[in-house]
């Protein structure tokens, strides 16, 4: 990976957010300038696309997926059309394999 | 799961450990690894390795942090230092794919014009665990690593590339670099003394072979012409050899060698007074012919020239 436009995003269960961090080249994790983006109700998977440039969220409680654009540094942002509605209690995503 | 797809990871919330296992290529089936667990926070629930596949991380929800790991070669997890960051009520953790190619830096090579046909090249990536393609002017990217080595190459205009694939698969741009191959030509420049003292019973001769070094054997050989009215006139021209001689000349140095006659030191004084009488008495003058031939880087030269042997 390179050191640039990386990303780990931890779903806060609790806090209805995501934290989202860089990894460094030894493969540390260091807070984002903007640590905390907001998510829905009780988060819990999560999920990159494979080109790197989206991100999904599983809300709950809420029974929505946030979706992100992910920017070149990595910094997640909500999409234009933040949430959409899910089944009930969503709680796992995965992404589309191979590209 | 790993990105290599030979390691699986599983977080025990019960426990507050991770399970790591072997995955059998053949069949999917799944082993504990030497270290069966490892420790983890308080209630780890999502887990996701890095996009390198050296770091691995747990969201360890009651103790409210994230425990991040090195994972060696072997797949196996040892806690990194520090050993957690701060969370926020972690659960799920997910890592942005790597889809950038390494950039390639070529550190060391040839530039500009140089004499020498070899070339070696050192590089690097910025991605570690990258694999590097080469390509020699127009021919096809083949694998290779730092430093990569050419012989033997022509004379004229050259192009280098390298270029790296990471871990996941991306291939970055290639690094270049062009150089010019000049390999200088051998010469030989050889100086006859003129003034050679038949006394010394030996020529002086200069070689130089320009810009490379040469090794160089030199022969001669020459004629006493027949005199007349003279007091130890030869009857008949006579002809003698030079002892052939080797010499290494550095670049751009020039050695002075000394030929000896190949004769017993009986005949040489003879030849010595002979050439006396002949030079000075009649104007036919011995003469004595020197050949060289140098070798060197790129190849080899001969040159020859003639000598008049006079007091």
């Amino acid at each position: 990976m390179s050191p640039d436009g990386n990303g780990a995003y931890v779903t806060n269960d609790g806090d209805a957010s995501v934290s989202q961090y860089s990894i460094t080249a030894d493969g540390r994790l260091v807070a984002k300038s903007t640590l905390e983006v907001d998510a829905g109700d009780q988060p819990t998977a999560m999920a990159v696309s494979p080109d790197g440039k989206s991100a999904y969220v599983t809300n709950s409680f809420d029974a929505t997926v946030s979706q992100y654009n992910v920017a070149a540094s990595g910094a997640l942002s909500p999409k234009d059309t933040p949430t959409v509605v899910v089944g009930t209690a969503p709680n796992g995503i995965a992404r589309e394999p191979g590209w | 799961m790993s990105p290599d797809g030979e390691s699986a990871y599983v977080t025990n919330f019960a426990d507050d450990t991770v399970s790591q296992y072997d995955v059998d290529p053949a069949d999917g089936e799944l082993s504990a690894k030497g270290t069966p667990t490892v420790g983890a926070g308080n209630f780890p629930i999502g887990i996701a390795v890095g996009p390198d596949g050296e770091s691995a991380y747990v969201a360890n929800q009651a103790s409210n942090h994230i425990s991040q790991y090195d994972v060696a070669a072997d797949g196996m997890l040892t806690a990194k230092t520090p050993a957690t960051v701060a969370g926020d009520d972690p659960t799920q953790i997910a890592v942005r794919p790597d889809t950038t190619g390494p950039t390639t830096t070529i550190t060391s090579g040839p530039s500009g014009t140089v004499g020498s046909p070899n070339a070696s090249f050192i590089f690097s990536s910025n991605e570690s665990g990258s694999t590097f393609q080469c390509r020699l002017d127009s021919g096809a990217f083949s694998s290779c690593s730092s430093p990569k080595a050419y012989a033997g190459l022509a004379d004229g205009a050259h192009s280098f590339a390298v270029r790296a694939t990471d871990f996941s698969g991306n291939t970055g741009p290639p690094a270049m670099r062009g150089w010019t191959v000049d390999t200088p030509e051998p010469s030989t420049d050889l100086i006859l003394d003129a003034q050679a003292k038949q006394k010394a019973k030996k020529l002086k001769v200069d070689v130089a072979c320009g810009e490379v070094d040469c090794s160089v054997n030199l022969v001669g050989k020459g004629t006493i012409p027949k005199t007349a009215g003279t007091a130890v006139a030869a009857a008949k021209a006579k002809k003698f050899k030079l002892k052939p001689k080797g010499v290494e000349v550095a670049a751009g140095a020039t050695e002075r060698v000394r030929l000896k006659f190949k004769r017993n030191r009986k005949s040489v004084k003879k030849i010595n007074g002979l050439l006396k009488q002949g030079g000075r008495k009649t104007r036919k003058r011995a003469k004595a012919v020197v050949k060289a031939t140098a070798t060197g880087q790129g190849g080899s030269d001969t040159a020859k020239q003639k000598v008049k042997l006079e007091r």
